[in-house]
């Protein structure tokens, strides 16, 4: 796995973070964020490659309280987690996503895992499957919220996976 | 770690040229803290699963979470193989499947070993899956087996290992 870029948001925020550029001379992407944002249950979501397409997703979300189950087939985004970072002072929330085979010809999905931190009962685990209806590979990767901006201090960081070859028996 | 060392090394990967019931990670070093797999593609079975060290003599115990797109669920479980993918999935689909599985101090002879799982079908179902093989043996080889119907052409699996 190796740092293909990290970004930290400065003063006055911003309205996105946005990886272009994307090498690819790698298999897979990881990409780990820690988000704060002005906004209360916000919701982070990334795009690839500006596409606003509408996109497929599987979503399981615990709020400390209960766990909802939904799903989306019109979103032009592919949900990240929910934001709770505004009801804390100096508190950041935190989620990976991985994105398998970004150069192949095939659709692209992603896996994601988000967290939020909130000093009080109400704190988001959110895990996503998702599909965007894009077939070229990924060269840009946006990440950006339906509230306010992405505050100061908040860090985005992508990293290229390689695989290997072999050492697998199959039968 | 160094900047521009890489904390993951890829140690194994296969792409299924045909419909497989069962691929082997094995001889894999002791050398890294953890391990990572990675599988993309197809799983036409409802209770794909893996089996660490050849052992189908302990009782691997698992917890489940699981979507739908309109309802939860969660259980637990146990048998002589651990639970790749949740086995409430009902992954019957040709493409699209993606899970994370993270295998923790995977060398270590002094713990039971415990792995955890993300991923989903957009089809049908996002699930996390933590699982605990009952030895204190380190891990040396996976079998992964799809159960009553194969994994399907064009599927991944690939190995990680992932330093302290």
């Amino acid at each position: 796995m190796q740092l293909i870029s990290t970004t930290t948001v400065g003063a006055g925020g911003t309205a996105n973070i946005t990886f272009s550029s994307i090498p690819q001379t790698y298999t897979d992407l990881y990409l780990l964020v820690n988000i704060r944002s002005g906004s209360n249950n916000d919701v982070l979501f990334m795009r690839i490659n500006g596409d606003t397409s509408a996109t497929t997703s599987m979503i399981i979300e615990g709020n400390g309280s209960s766990a909802a189950a939904n799903s989306s087939t019109t979103n032009t985004f592919v949900r990240f987690g929910t934001i709770t970072s505004a009801a804390s002072a100096s508190t950041f929330s935190s989620g990976m996503a991985y994105l398998p085979n970004y150069t192949g010809s095939a659709q692209k999905t992603v896996s994601s895992d988000y967290v939020s931190e909130n000093n009080g009962t109400t704190a988001y685990q959110t895990i996503v499957a998702g599909r965007f209806p894009i077939t070229a590979a990924i060269t840009s990767l946006l990440i950006s919220n339906t509230g306010s901006s992405l505050a100061e201090h908040s860090t985005a960081s992508l990293y290229g996976i390689l695989k290997g070859s072999g050492g697998a028996t199959v039968s | 770690m160094p900047a521009g060392v890489s904390a993951w090394t890829a140690l194994a990967n296969v792409t299924l040229a045909s419909p497989t019931s069962t691929v082997t990670f094995s001889s894999i070093s002791g050398a890294y803290r953890d391990l990572r797999v990675v599988f993309t593609g197809g799983i036409g079975s409802a209770n794909p699963s893996f089996v660490i060290n050849s052992d189908t003599s302990s009782t691997y115990l698992w917890t489940t979470l699981e979507g739908n797109g309109s309802a939860s669920a969660s259980a637990w479980n146990g048998n002589n193989y651990g639970s790749f993918a949740n086995n409430y999935i009902i992954g019957y689909d040709s493409s699209g499947i993606v899970i994370a599985m993270d295998i923790l101090d995977y060398a270590a002879t002094d713990k039971h070993k415990t792995i955890l799982s993300r991923g989903g079908n957009i089809n049908r179902t996002v699930n996390a899956v933590i699982n605990r093989w009952p030895s204190t043996s380190a891990i040396t080889s996976i079998q992964f087996r799809s159960d009553a119907t194969n994994f399907t052409t064009g599927s991944t699996f690939a190995l990680y290992g992932v330093s302290a």
